[in-house]
């Protein structure tokens, strides 16, 4: 009973959905405000996220008429679980993650590609040209930096067996295994990961819709495309979702490349709240780099432009590491 | 008997394949049945002089079955040239439908007399190829290369007459038949006289048999080739000629009795009445059963304003009697035996749309089968020797030809079924040429067949990964491109069933992957998802079969906004394309999931290729069926299809069991994984330990989410009880978005330029390898000979998509 209850706050409170929740649309004021001040803007304050919110809460439910409307209603719901899931695989106080198993990665990499389904499912069923633009594109995306990004999974999954191989009680592949490989050197101050590294964080922005690669929102062509019949709480959950993934998708990477705490596991709940605050911070420090940065600083590019780049670049790199991960 | 018989036997073959070709060539029916029958000496010569008795009994039976079958073929013949008044093929086309009695006793001398079943005629073909095999010198092995090639052509010109005349409209003139005739009484009895020989063909070998031994002297002994039918087999294979006369007296009654003759099978092997049967035959017999019921139901609404109804039941239930065969058959002789009654009876389900494209794509089926049919066949001989023909007997069996030799002939051979590459040249045509049913068959069903075969062989004939590690990587490897192929072309499609039939390849892949890694997860993994693909690819091409019947169309560009008008249509859709597709949790993900953990944990370099591989062809999986999903079933509706109501009830039904079924298997997985592990022990392979692996895990993953998603929605609807809801038209560019105000091609993104910039990519991609292709094409036009050219459809939108951009 108590192993259910616990279970129920993990998916529910922490780390599940409030806590991504409330610092996912922390991370989204904070990018709001450091890009205006980059753009020589004043910007929003940081909690505006939260006020938009909860004024789309109260707002009159705008559903079209040609819409197919449960899937219409459902379709931010599975960004959200695929999220919310996801976040349940990631350690964050210590190596144990609130559900873990052999080969988890996998499983994560599914859940990635869920929250995509559900902006393509949002898009597709809204039943607006604009909306269906932006979900082809989406999957078009998808397709574009899936390949790198299964290929950066598999180069730290590998490279976490190779370096624990010595503890058999590790689930093979599971995300506890690939924990504790890190705690004598995080794979970031590994060489031969840094190209696996590099692509993951070119993919954030696309994975996150940030300029340069938001083609799939694209406020100024097919404005903002899969989001664009939505209205009310349920657009307030189209944003929530979007703000949830961008500290899912960081806390991705600083699991895969430095996820040490600064205390032991073993200190209370104080280490552990330590723990989350630095994981959070490392987190925020990802996003900084690979998305309010890049997004501050380079415009759009075209679809095309973006899947030939993220068929070369990313996939380069990765494979870069997936050969020095096997052979050095 | 020395070389010279040999040389003569040489002789024979290549005598007969000369001809052959000369016949293929003919535009006329009466120089092609001469020239046909010049060259069917060739094979009693050869039969004569083989060098073993077995072959010389084989070459006397046939030629009893020469004299009686070739003087039904003619008879008929001239009945229907003196009655067209023309001996051009070609201008025959379609004779069928006002001469149905003749058209009918010729296709039935042309089918006995190549042998294909039910007509046991087939034995004496099958003799022949046997003593060669069994001698093994180098001059056998060529003449059984000739012999094929022979047959091939033998095959080809006679179906392809057999199509034109039965499956193709009429347009000449009005010809009454008349019943009178005397060539045509003629045709009758010696009609009956092959139906005789078709039913004892035992006694016809006895015959040979004294004859020989007279001749040569000495006990000739024959090889044991088929067991006596389980009544699993004979209840479908007899009804199937029931229903066909119940359909001429009460066609009322026959939907009924087809739908009883097809769901009995399924009752037996639940309620164990069909016998003692090993996991593995159980698990596919079972499963197939079902996919025919449930199949056979919706056909019953699909086909319900189709003409030639009472053929099409007939070779279903006589494919669903091939398909029981097939599952429970325990020897390779009984196996090839099923597998031509396969062969045929699917052939004649993918003639059943009539038109030239159909005809088309099942010929090069036929083909393609019956050279894979042949090869498998000397496969099967020259790897049992003397030992009898079961599976277990291959083990360790003296073979002629070395394991590798033998392994790529099996793999021709069943692989064609299997939808492997390089052999799937024929499955996209044919299941978008073919009514949806017909192509949920193929897909879902026959498909798995070949897998069985493949099990047999590789983990009992071969002995598995221990056995054959090289042979079984590269079993993988195979896997691995045709997976990957199939994912890529399946992205191009613009037709629905096409699309299903690049996912069916693709999926194909996965299984074979899964099961030539050879390790505990890796066969659980890819028998789990031979079970998932069969449910999920027969959904698929059920619901596409019911927007094809209410639209009239397939094709992607010209449907939209479906789901509102066929919302029962539109669930199943979506749960077959998220199943196939692996998004958790529905039943795809789980073995899906089974299969790139067992890639990876295989620790090779091939491992951790085919763990990309598998990984990215997801991905492609799932951008074509969010293509077809959105195309289809979402978006607004295009003025054609304003008025379109969903399917009969009868028709939703199989959709919602198989979906049902989809999300059974997602939530509970240990159900069918719990009867795997059963069936890896019989195949020797180490059991799943569900302990081991943590598909229990999934199972908790796959019920939180929907905790989770019930526990939104439940909020989801409180809040929409406070706030008011209002819909309200879609605007675009100042206007509201009717169909009048703007062309379909501005409302609704086609399929088209679905993806275009990933689709001008692997369009430069498949430009490397056009050469490839176009080497095929002159095969192609032998096949066809004399369809005449229609304006060609787009084989796929490659061409428009260079015109859009």
């Amino acid at each position: 009973m108590l192993e259910v209850l616990e279970k129920l706050f993990n998916l529910f409170v922490f780390p599940g959905f409030l806590f991504i929740a409330f610092i996912g649309l922390w991370f989204v004021g904070i990018h709001r405000k450091i890009v205006a001040r980059i753009q020589r803007r004043m910007g929003p304050p940081i909690n505006q996220p939260f006020k938009d919110f909860a004024k789309l809460m109260i707002k009159e439910n705008i559903t079209p008429e040609t819409a197919s409307k449960g899937l219409f209603s459902f379709a931010p719901y599975i960004t959200i679980i695929g999220i919310t899931v996801g976040m349940m695989f990631l350690p964050i106080i210590n190596s144990q993650a609130p559900i873990d198993m052999a080969g988890a990665f996998l499983v994560l990499l599914y859940l990635i590609t869920t929250a995509a389904v559900g902006v393509m499912v949002a898009g597709s069923s809204s039943s607006s040209p604009y909306a269906a633009v932006g979900a082809s594109r989406e999957m078009a995306l998808v397709i574009a930096y899936d390949i790198s990004l299964i290929i950066v999974f598999l180069s730290i999954a590998i490279k976490a067996s190779l370096v624990g191989a010595g503890g058999s009680d590790i689930l093979s592949f599971s995300m506890k295994s690939i924990v504790e490989a890190q705690s004598g050197v995080p794979f970031i101050l590994d060489w031969t990961l840094w190209p696996a590294f590099l692509a993951f964080l070119m993919i954030i922005p696309a994975n996150l819709g940030l300029a340069p690669f938001d083609v799939v929102e694209a406020e100024t062509e097919i404005v903002e495309g899969p989001m664009i019949e939505y209205a009310g709480s349920k657009l307030a959950l189209m944003q929530l979702g979007a703000a949830m993934k961008s500290f899912f998708i960081c806390s991705v990477v600083v699991v895969f490349f430095f996820p040490n705490g600064l205390v032991s596991a073993d200190c209370g709940l104080g280490g552990a709240v330590i723990n989350t605050i630095w994981h959070i911070v490392k987190a925020w420090l990802v996003y900084l780099v690979a998305g309010t940065l890049v997004s501050a600083s380079f415009g759009r590019r075209r679809v095309d432009q973006v899947v030939k780049f993220y068929l070369t670049v990313p996939l380069v790199l990765s494979l870069i590491s997936l050969l020095l991960v096997v052979f050095f | 008997m020395g070389t010279g018989n040999e040389f003569l036997m040489l002789f024979g073959v290549i005598w007969a394949l000369c001809f052959e070709f000369m016949a293929l060539k003919q535009k006329q029916i009466m120089r092609l049945f001469g020239f046909s029958t010049i060259a069917a000496i060739g094979y009693i010569v050869a039969g004569v002089s083989a060098p073993s008795a077995a072959g010389a009994v084989g070459g006397v039976a046939e030629i009893i079955n020469f004299v009686v079958m070739r003087i039904l073929i003619f008879s008929a013949i001239l009945a229907l040239v003196s009655a067209v008044k023309t001996p051009d093929i070609d201008k025959m086309k379609g004779v069928g439908k006002v001469m149905p009695i003749t058209t009918t006793l010729l296709a039935f001398g042309i089918i006995a007399s190549m042998g294909l079943s039910p007509f046991k005629a087939s034995l004496s073909k099958i003799l022949i190829f046997f003593s060669v095999v069994e001698s093994g010198t180098s001059i056998c092995w060529l003449t059984v290369g000739i012999m094929i090639l022979a047959l091939v052509c033998q095959a080809c010109y006679f179906l392809r007459l057999v199509q034109k005349l039965i499956f193709a409209p009429y347009n000449g003139e009005e010809i009454k038949e008349n019943l009178a005739a005397p060539m045509l009484m003629l045709a009758v009895i010696f009609a009956a006289g092959t139906a005789y020989i078709g039913y004892a063909g035992e006694e016809i070998l006895h015959f040979a048999v004294g004859q020989v031994q007279v001749l040569r002297g000495g006990e000739v002994v024959l090889p044991h080739l088929e067991s006596e039918w389980p009544l699993l087999v004979t209840i479908p294979y007899y009804g199937a000629f029931a229903a066909f006369l119940l359909g001429r007296i009460l066609p009322g009654l026959r939907n009924i009795a087809v739908f009883l003759l097809t769901l009995t099978p399924v009752v037996m092997l639940l309620s164990g009445q069909a016998g003692p049967l090993a996991p593995i035959n159980w698990f596919f017999a079972f499963f197939m059963a079902l996919m025919m019921c449930l199949i056979g139901l919706y056909s019953i609404g699909f086909m319900a304003k189709e003409k030639a109804q009472g053929r099409f039941y007939f070779w279903f239930l006589y494919l669903t009697a091939a398909l029981m065969g097939l599952g429970v058959s325990k020897s390779l002789g009984d196996f090839y035996a099923f597998w031509e009654m396969m062969t045929i009876s699917s052939y004649f389900l993918a003639l059943q749309r009539e038109t030239v494209e159909a005809r088309k794509a099942a010929l090069t089926y036929f083909m393609a089968a019956a050279s894979a049919g042949y090869l498998f066949l000397v496969a099967i001989f020259s790897a049992t020797a003397n030992n009898g023909f079961e599976f277990a007997a291959l083990a360790g069996a003296p073979a002629q030809l070395s394991a590798g030799v033998l392994a790529v002939l099996f793999l021709i051979g069943l692989g064609i079924k299997a939808e492997m590459f390089p052999l799937y040249g024929w499955v996209p045509k044919l299941y978008q040429e073919s009514f949806a049913p017909v192509s949920a068959v193929f897909a879902s069903v026959l498909s798995k067949t070949g897998i069985i075969g493949l099990l047999g062989v590789m983990f009992i004939a071969l002995g598995g990964v221990k056995g054959s590690p090289e042979i079984m990587l590269g079993f993988a490897w195979v896997g691995a491109i045709t997976m990957v192929l199939g994912a890529i072309a399946m992205l191009l499609q613009s037709d629905m069933q096409r699309l299903l039939a690049y996912c069916s390849i693709t999926q194909m892949g996965y299984v074979m992957i899964g099961i030539s890694l050879g390790s505990a997860l890796g066969v659980s993994g890819g028998l789990f998802h031979a079970l998932n693909h069969m449910l999920c690819k027969g959904l698929l091409f059920l619901c596409v079969g019911a927007v094809f019947l209410q639209t009239g169309t397939k094709d992607l560009n010209k449907l939209g906004g479906l789901a509102k008008k066929m919302p029962i249509t539109a669930f199943a859709v979506l749960i077959g394309a998220f199943g196939i597709a692996g998004i958790p949790p529905l039943n795809g993900f789980v073995s899906k999931w089974m299969i790139y953990q067992a890639c990876i944990e295989n620790g090779t370099s091939a491992g951790l290729i085919f763990g990309v591989l598998t990984l990215v062809a997801s991905t492609g999986t799932l951008a074509a069926f969010i293509k077809l999903v959105h195309s289809a079933f979402f978006g607004l509706a295009p003025e054609e299809c304003a008025d379109v109501k969903e399917v009969p009830f009868i028709m939703q039904l199989p959709m919602l069991v198989l979906s049902v079924l989809c999300i059974l298997f997602g939530f509970f997985p240990q159900m069918a994984l719990g009867f795997i592990s059963t069936m890896q022990i019989q195949l020797g392979v180490e059991p799943l330990n569900m302990f081991n692996y943590p598909v229990v895990g999934s199972l908790v993953v796959a019920m939180i989410i929907f905790a989770v998603g019930l526990a939104l929605l439940l909020g989801m609807f409180a809040s929409g009880k406070q706030k008011p809801e209002r819909a309200v038209p879609v605007y675009a560019g100042g206007k509201e978005l009717e169909p009048n105000n703007f062309t379909s091609g501005d409302i609704q993104i086609g399929a088209n330029n679905f993806y275009p910039s990933v689709e001008l990519l692997i369009e430069q991609f498949f430009k490397i390898c056009a050469p490839i292709k176009n080497a095929f094409l002159c095969v192609g036009k032998v096949l066809n000979a004399g369809e005449e050219e229609t304006v060609e459809r787009r084989e796929n939108n490659v061409g428009s998509i260079r015109e859009t951009l």
